[in-house]
């Protein structure tokens, strides 16, 4: 009898079980807590992006996903009610959302504490919430560009895109961890199951070169400088010439950064670097300069502008038509003479023409640590036509990024280096730091040469045809551009691309800045558009890097 | 000699009955302990987020630029930069 009552017990309590475990994994699986005796994904922290001064462009902050499980909702229609009152959403978007079908919906993402603490309240059944981090940008978006965006995927994980989310996803991303953990089905611990916990990677903080007090300069010149000129659009990329660190990179129009899905593709492009463009007269110094180390022309070699030339069935004039007779090299800079630099390409020659182009770099991406660069477009050597090396002398017929020509001009002041640009400084994972330093690619001009070409570029500021309002006192050098739009094979005269490209001080230059918009309208000319822009920058700037006076 | 050995056994069973008893009561706090510091814990980083984010918020440029707006700081009143600092430098 008593062995009979020891097994109907022990059957009875099997059966119970068996019946459980058959609820739990075939009747109702969904409502056991996923995390009992599996695996759960630790989410790694997205790296923080500092400035130079460690002042973060980007943080993350937390937020919530409101969730449901339409299963277990009493009154749906209250529920949609009460949750649109709280959150003043359309009662049509939630409704949509919430499918009866389903166990699980998202119904709304990104909702704030208070939200959250709103909705709690209201003590709704079938409703729940899910941690996620959003990024946050203090300085909204001063530095959109620059900085990129995170969104999702077709697997709907987070992923940077452009700019710097874009290049260093991996590093930012970091590396999720695993919780191999047996819990009950009220989510806690089992101790007397087996545990094992890899820990997340959280991902690395950047520290940029980048200053936001000089990027905050140089986005509200470039916004009062688009108004004034009625251009179309502008970049403004200011560098320290002697690392190529970028200390400011901005691009209008730009984008709301946590609205990054309201815009179109088109507004995402940083165009400082993934678009080309004809620089105009700002190359000339290249050429220039190319000549006076092949030791071909000297600064003082005299050239006769007579009038126009004629190169096979064109004719190249200067930019006003007016020609001076006698004048010297540097005078071909100051007034900005095309034939002028025509008669330099001539003494340098045509392989030196391209031999001394791709020297600077115009064959090649600058490797900028951001995400979509654009690809060089200099042609190759058996595409070259006579008018074509005349044209490359003056700017026209070549096109070039924003950041290459920066980088390019960067090596003619600071000493011939030819230095790869770059916008992170520091990389910081843990307990270990990774510095990124200056990056030599090569040589293009001697020292001496740098030197002689600084000297004509300061005389090309003081003796140019146009006289600008600089700040007194102080050694500027500078080049300005102007160049014609290529519109169905034509170049359009009255839509051009104007541009300055300038450092300062000329002996030893803290700051190069180039200045370029598209299609202004009170002045086609970059000395009447760009160059403007540039000086208020250097008045600026003299100031905040308590830069003093020269005379 | 038998029935000591017996009571041992029993005695040890009885024992290890409570020690096991003890363990599983002691884990269920711990382990209730642990859940509530896990949340803690989460709650304390997620208002250290939201923390950092106010401070940066007021330190920042945009907030900077929105005050001086409220307080009329424009052009009116631009700050005058000497571009040329000739008396400072004759001495």
């Amino acid at each position: 009898m008593k062995v009979r009552l020891v097994f109907f017990l022990f059957l009875f309590l099997f059966t119970a079980i068996i019946v459980k475990l058959f609820y739990l994994q075939v009747i109702s699986p969904f409502q056991t807590n996923n995390s009992s005796g599996g695996l759960n994904i630790i989410n790694p922290e997205r790296g923080i992006i500092y400035d130079r001064n460690m002042l973060p462009l980007v943080l993350n902050q937390a937020k919530y996903r409101l969730y449901a499980e339409p299963k277990k909702i009493d009154n749906k229609s209250e529920l949609i009610d009460k949750i649109s009152s709280t959150l003043e959403v359309e009662e049509s978007t939630i409704e949509a959302r919430i499918k009866d079908e389903k166990d699980w919906v998202s119904v709304i993402t990104g909702l704030d504490t208070n939200s959250k603490k709103k909705i709690e309240e209201l003590k709704l059944d079938g409703i729940g919430f899910e941690d996620e981090y959003h990024r946050y940008y203090p300085e909204a978006s001063l530095s959109a560009h620059l900085l990129g965006f995170v969104g999702k995927n077709t697997d709907g994980e987070n992923i940077g895109y452009f700019g710097l989310e874009g290049y260093y996803n991996k590093d930012l991303a970091g590396l999720p961890g695993l919780i191999k953990t047996e819990r009950d089905l009220l989510g806690k611990y089992i101790f007397i199951g087996n545990q094992q916990k890899i820990e997340a990677e959280n991902g690395r903080n950047l520290v940029l070169t980048v200053d936001k007090s000089v990027q905050e300069i140089a986005k509200s010149k470039l916004l009062a400088g688009i108004e004034k000129y009625k251009a179309k659009e502008g970049c403004i990329i200011i560098a320290d010439p002697r690392n190529m660190e970028i200390l400011a990179m901005v691009c209008l129009p730009d984008y709301d950064l946590e609205k990054y899905y309201e815009f179109s593709e088109e507004y995402f492009l940083n165009n400082s670097i993934s678009n080309v463009y004809e620089p105009g007269s700002t190359f000339k110094p290249f050429i220039m300069a190319a000549a006076i180390e092949e030791k071909k022309i000297k600064p003082t070699d005299v050239y006769d502008e007579k009038g126009p030339i004629d190169i096979g069935k064109y004719t190249i004039r200067t930019w006003d038509n007016k020609y001076e007779g006698k004048i010297s090299a540097t005078r071909i800079l100051e007034k900005s003479s095309n034939v002028g630099m025509v008669w330099v390409g001539s003494k340098l020659g045509d392989k030196n023409i391209i031999k001394y182009l791709k020297k600077f770099g115009m064959d090649s991406p600058t490797g900028i640590d951001l995400q979509g660069e654009a690809k060089a477009f200099l042609k190759s050597n058996n595409q070259w036509y006579p008018i074509d090396y005349a044209t490359a002398t003056f700017g026209q017929g070549v096109a070039v990024s924003p950041i290459q020509m920066l980088t390019a001009f960067s090596s003619l002041i600071n000493g011939g280096e030819l230095i790869q640009p770059h916008v992170v400084k520091k990389i910081i994972g843990g307990d270990s730091e990774k510095e990124i330093g200056k990056n030599v690619i090569r040589k293009t001009i001697s020292v001496k040469t740098s030197e002689t070409i600084k000297k004509m570029l300061y005389s090309t500021v003081e003796n140019g045809e146009y006289k600008w309002v600089k700040p007194e006192g102080y050694k500027i050098g500078g080049k300005t551009g102007t160049a014609q739009i290529p519109i169905g094979g034509k170049y359009e005269a009255s839509k051009t691309i104007a541009s300055f490209i300038g450092f300062a001080p000329v002996n030893d230059p803290k700051f190069i800045a180039l200045v370029v918009l598209r299609e202004p309208k009170t002045s086609i000319y970059g000395s009447e558009t760009a160059a403007p822009i540039f000086f208020e920058i250097a008045k600026d700037l003299f100031v905040y890097y308590n830069i003093g006076s020269e005379e | 000699m038998k029935s000591t050995f017996k009571l041992i056994i029993s005695g040890v069973f009885i024992g290890l009955l409570v020690l096991n008893i003890w363990v599983f009561i002691k884990g269920i706090h711990l382990s209730n302990d642990i859940s509530k510091f896990e949340h803690k814990t989460n709650v304390l980083k997620k208002e250290n987020m939201e923390l950092e984010a106010q401070l940066y918020d007021i330190n920042s440029l945009k907030y900077t630029s929105s005050i001086a707006a409220n307080l009329d700081f424009s052009k009116k009143a631009e700050p005058y930069f000497l571009d040329n600092l000739k008396v400072a430098l004759k001495q």
